[in-house]
């Protein structure tokens, strides 16, 4: 599937950054005085790159992946993804770009008990209004059939295994079209040879033209990224692209 | 250490602390309005109506005179006698508009020992051609005012009210349309009366309660009165201790105490479910404190330890609040039976019974959610995290709504979550479905009520009754009627006090006593429905049909078919029941009830020996409007004065059926007051379970928020569910209020009329509901669904 930029114009630059952080700094206020979680950091990425972010419990990695999905707001600092700046917009605006933009993946995967598997990939598709109501379901099938779980669509979510809940929760992160994936700790509940495939389908969608952003603590993921970013105390303390992946996802694009 | 977990865990869930503590004062304050309302009235209408040291018996008697009064007080079982007449007479309200009136004649007010009052303004002894007026009779007059009355032998006199009394043996004047006064011997004989005392009111000195024995000694005293050489035509033993409106009073303390146990079970299980919610809430602290030790025992101590400071509170609030809400129904009460609450304080026992409630309801609704909590082994409450982690089970309704097609994942969402916690939905349903009944009952009673009233007054084809004090010639009166313009039929009619004769033990005693109309087995005037039997027809001669009032009544007990001996004035004679019919609304006359019989005319003139007289004419005119009726009936009275014919009243049928109407206005207005309260509880109940279930769902609803549902969807989602809940407590609620209907309309028909209401279930009740319950469930999910809104994803998927 094409990507697109806000403007409607066609993605086929494979270099263009879709995403970027501007010194970006964020701290909490608590009893104990004030915590920096991001300290001054720049990050990009760009159309169909598979960006890991690593870094120990507290690096700031995931407060980093929140200021992507507009899940929370920087100090200071700026955060334009595909041209628009998100730390200007309020709560209400930022569900609703969100919805369009960006698709979740969560560590629990988090799909709703109440819905069908199908119901669920088809919920943001509802919230959104982009993808008109008579495609709604043809499109949900076609990615759980991507995902290789169609067969369990029209069964609750409680019913399928971690693995098979992770694939839905891909498929719904898919559901608008959005540019972006972003994934908390996506494997972190699942064991090692279904974490693989999961990991797989990330790689599986940037090589479909999609923004993959992975954040992870636990293994080695150098195998399916195109870049990994490590932070330490809420700053970048390296950048390293992963050469033979990147190509192969150029080579698709 | 473990106390002040308690305590902070109640000051950071501060809003779950101020719906436990409020549900538990709600129960509180239903059963402390109750018993406070119930210990008030019970005491004070003792204080009131036995405090006028109301007469045990009264002897009619040709003449009383004070040798007889002393002769009486010297027998033995009798400690008060007193001499007493009562005159039906009218005071004139308006040009042409009397008021029926009761005026006592009392020998010396400054040394009344029974049916005493107490005065409330101006004098408490009239002077001659003076008068007193019971307080509740004529609400816009006082002392000062002069008023126009007649008698039956006299003319209009005019005469100034000197001061207001109040009589606590006295229904309320307002509600039965009568004027109660108090005049001298004197005042009498100046109204154009014989001054003569014709009734002795006796008081027994053993056993005042008794009936038995009071009527034992008050037949003892009859014969000893006619040993003295007087006659004595008859001996009327009311039902001691009892206020002439009690069963009205018994209506309304049963409709109370209904809501008192119904606010008791609401509480209870307002209770179960919060306490359920912060125990789920809990299941990872119960965890974290059976790692370090703890045991189920302590953990449930803990827990019940709360509930317990929860009851504490309630009690805080709920005691004062329902000693308020009784205080005010006993002053309510109180109005509506025409007695004074003197004393409002409340015993001890109620504050005791309170407590008690505030401290074991809400351990016994919490019981079974603490003991079960309290139970989770470490690595179960370790498992609880995230949505979607439990295993759900698939019921019916899950398949159903599994198969729900065509509508949006956020409306299925909506409906889906209602049906989560199932216990939690069957108890907030419940609770909103006994409010929706309770309404739709109150108003189904007030129309089934009017509507049987209306039905009655169908079988009633006559626009105006007239009574008269005394019987006048029949043909005379009929000629007059006839001649006022308007007059399309009348019929003159015969009614007399029957007292039936019982044998006991070879000797005659009186029985029940009531009212016998004698009219012309042709009169087209009523259409009374059969229950039983046959109606008059002619050749029928001492043929009798009673009223179904008359044939409920205990002392009756004879069927259709049977004799019955009866006693006008001293003439007995025998009679056979041919029918029963159903006649709503039958005027009381003064006996206190309803119960009445019809006989041919002349079969009544036979029996008694009084040919050719009338003491009670129906009329129909030839427009029944109230305008035009009442126009006609002030030429009546007009034709009636220039005739110098006495009597008591002309009723409108209009009035009448208004009268009988307003009865219920009372009941149905407390009805309503307790569905809006019990709707309150419900829509409090919903507010809680939505504010719980939104709790419950927060990583839920932020996950909605991440994959793109703006605040008006989250609010959608959220309202939609309280509708959805709502919604399906209206369903129970109309499938209840039939079932409630019955009862309610039952006990008012049986308490008020003796027969059941024809029951009307109106749409309008279960549409208004609805409406209702619309509002109430959008109000009540609103602030749970905003605060869900409002929620940044940052801080959803930060929560535990």
């Amino acid at each position: 599937m094409a990507t697109h930029g806000k403007n409607g114009k066609a993605r086929t630059n494979g270099a263009e950054k879709l995403i970027e952080l501007r010194h970006i700094t964020k701290q909490y206020m608590n009893a104990a005085g004030t915590f920096t979680a991001l300290d001054g950091i720049d990050f990009e990425a760009s159309t169909a790159e598979f960006v890991a972010v690593v870094g120990k419990s507290g690096s700031g990695k995931s407060t980093l992946l929140n200021m992507l999905g507009g899940i929370d707001t920087p100090t200071s600092g700026e955060v334009i993804i595909d041209g628009t700046p998100i730390h200007r917009l309020n709560q209400n605006q930022l569900a609703v770009w969100r919805g369009k933009h960006v698709g979740a993946v969560f560590q629990f995967f988090q799909l709703l008990p109440t819905l069908t598997v199908i119901e669920n990939v088809i919920l943001p598709m509802d919230f959104c209004h982009i993808i008109p109501i008579n495609q709604r379901k043809q499109r949900a099938i076609q990615l759980l059939e991507q995902v290789g779980i169609a067969d369990q669509a029209y069964k609750l979510p409680t019913l399928l295994s971690g693995g098979q809940q992770q694939r839905a929760a891909i498929a719904r992160a898919q559901a608008n079209d959005p540019l972006i994936i972003l994934a908390d700790e996506p494997t972190g509940n699942l064991d090692s040879h279904t974490a693989d495939a999961t990991l797989q389908l990330f790689k599986d969608l940037t090589i479909a033209g999609k923004t993959v952003v992975m954040v992870t603590h636990e293994r080695d993921v150098t195998a399916w990224v195109s870049r990994t970013v490590t932070l330490a105390d809420g700053k970048v303390v390296s950048n390293s692209a992963v050469p033979n992946n990147r190509e192969a996802t150029y080579a698709l694009a | 250490m473990r106390w002040r977990k308690v305590l902070r865990d109640m000051w950071v869930n501060d809003l779950r602390t101020i719906l436990a503590v409020m549900a538990i004062a709600l129960g509180i304050f239903g059963v402390g309005s109750i018993l406070s309302a119930y210990a008030i009235l019970t005491r004070e209408i003792n204080v009131n109506f036995l405090g006028t040291s109301p007469a045990s018996a009264t002897l009619y008697t040709d003449k009383v005179d004070s040798a007889l009064v002393k002769a009486v007080e010297s027998q033995p079982g009798i400690a008060v006698a007193e001499p007493r007449r009562t005159i039906s007479a009218r005071l004139l309200i308006g040009s042409d508009e009397w008021r029926p009136m009761l005026l006592y004649v009392v020998d010396d007010f400054s040394n009344m020992r029974l049916a005493t009052f107490a005065p409330e303004k101006g004098k408490s002894a009239p002077a001659d051609n003076e008068m007193l007026i019971e307080r509740s009779s004529l609400l816009d007059k006082t002392v000062g005012d002069v008023v126009t009355i007649r008698t039956p032998n006299g003319v209009n006199r005019e005469l100034p009210i000197t001061g207001v009394i109040h009589d606590a043996a006295q229904a309320p004047g307002w509600q039965d349309r009568v004027v109660y006064g108090y005049v001298t011997l004197n005042t009498l004989a100046w109204l154009g009366e014989t001054p003569e005392f014709n009734e002795l009111r006796i008081v027994v000195s053993d056993d005042p309660l008794n009936k038995a024995h009071i009527t034992s000694v008050a037949n003892q005293i009859k014969d000893f009165v006619q040993t003295q050489g007087h006659s004595v035509s008859d001996v009327y033993v009311p039902n001691p201790g009892e206020h002439p409106h009690a069963d009205q009073m018994n209506a309304l303390l049963f409709l109370f105490e209904a809501f008192g146990v119904l606010a008791l079970i609401l509480s209870g299980v307002l209770v179960a479910n919060i306490i359920n919610a912060l125990l789920a809430q809990q299941i990872r602290q119960i965890g974290v404190m059976k790692a370090i030790g703890a045991r189920t025992q302590q953990i449930a101590g803990l827990y019940f330890g709360a509930v317990l400071i929860f009851g504490v509170l309630a009690l805080v609030i709920g005691i004062p609040l329902g000693l308020w809400a009784g205080r005010l129904y006993a002053t309510f009460a109180a109005g509506f039976l025409n007695f004074d609450i003197t004393n409002n304080s409340v015993p001890l026992w109620v504050l005791g019974v309170e407590i008690l409630v505030g401290l074991s309801v809400p351990v016994i609704a919490a019981a079974f959610p603490i003991i079960k909590g309290s139970q989770i082994t470490v690595q179960q409450s370790f498992n609880d995290y995230g949505i979607g982690t439990k295993p759900v089970s698939v019921t019916l309704i899950d398949t159903l709504l599994l198969r729900l097609r065509g509508v949006s994942r956020p409306l299925l969402l909506s409906l889906r979550n209602v049906f989560r916690r199932r216990v939690r939905l069957a108890l907030t349903v419940g609770v909103l479905a006994i409010g929706g009944a309770t309404f739709m009952s109150a108003i189904n009673v007030g129309v089934s009520w009017n509507y049987t009233v209306e039905q009655s007054f169908q079988n009633r084809h006559y626009d105006m009754e007239v009574r008269f004090i005394k019987p006048y010639p029949a043909a005379q009166v009929a000629d007059l009627v006839r001649n006022v313009s308007g007059v399309t039929k009348v019929e003159t009619w015969q009614q007399l006090l029957a007292i039936r004769q019982l044998s006991n033990s070879g000797n005659t005693v009186d029985g029940i006593r009531f009212n016998v109309t004698g009219l012309p087995i042709a009169s087209t005037m009523v259409t009374f429905p059969l229950v039983e039997g046959r109606w008059l027809q002619a050749g029928d001669t001492n043929a009798i049909v009673v009223n179904h009032e008359l044939n409920l009544s205990p002392d009756w007990n004879v069927h259709v078919g049977d004799p019955v001996r009866l006693k006008f004035g001293d003439l007995i004679s025998t009679w056979t029941v041919v029918g029963v019919v159903k006649e709503v609304g039958a005027p009381r006359r003064g006996l206190g009830t309803a119960a009445s019989a019809y006989v041919p005319l002349e079969a009544l003139a036979a029996a008694t020996n009084i040919v050719g007289t009338t003491t009670n004419m129906r009329i129909e005119t030839a427009e029944h409007g109230d305008d035009y009726v009442t126009a006609v009936s002030q030429q009546l009275e007009r034709q009636f004065d220039t005739a110098n014919m006495q009597r008591t009243t002309i009723q409108l049928t209009t009035e009448r059926k208004r009268v009988l109407e307003e009865h219920l206005v009372v009941i149905v207005a407390v009805l309503i007051v307790m569905a809006i309260l019990v709707a309150a509880v419900g829509a409090l109940a919903l507010a809680s379970t939505m504010s719980i279930s939104v709790m419950e769902r927060t990583r839920e609803l932020g996950i909605m928020r991440a994959i793109g549902a703006s605040t008006g969807a989250v609010l959608r989602i959220v309202i939609t569910e309280g509708i959805v809940i709502g919604l399906l407590s209206w369903l129970i609620a109309v499938a209840l209020s039939f079932p409630a209907t019955i009862v309610i309309g039952d006990a008012a028909g049986t308490i008020f009329v003796s027969t059941h209401l024809s029951l009307i279930f109106p749409a309008s009740a279960m549409l208004g509901w609805a409406c209702l319950i619309l509002v109430i469930s959008v109000l009540a999910s609103f602030f749970p669904a905003w605060s869900a809104a409002q929620l940044t994803v940052r801080e959803v998927l930060a929560y535990e």
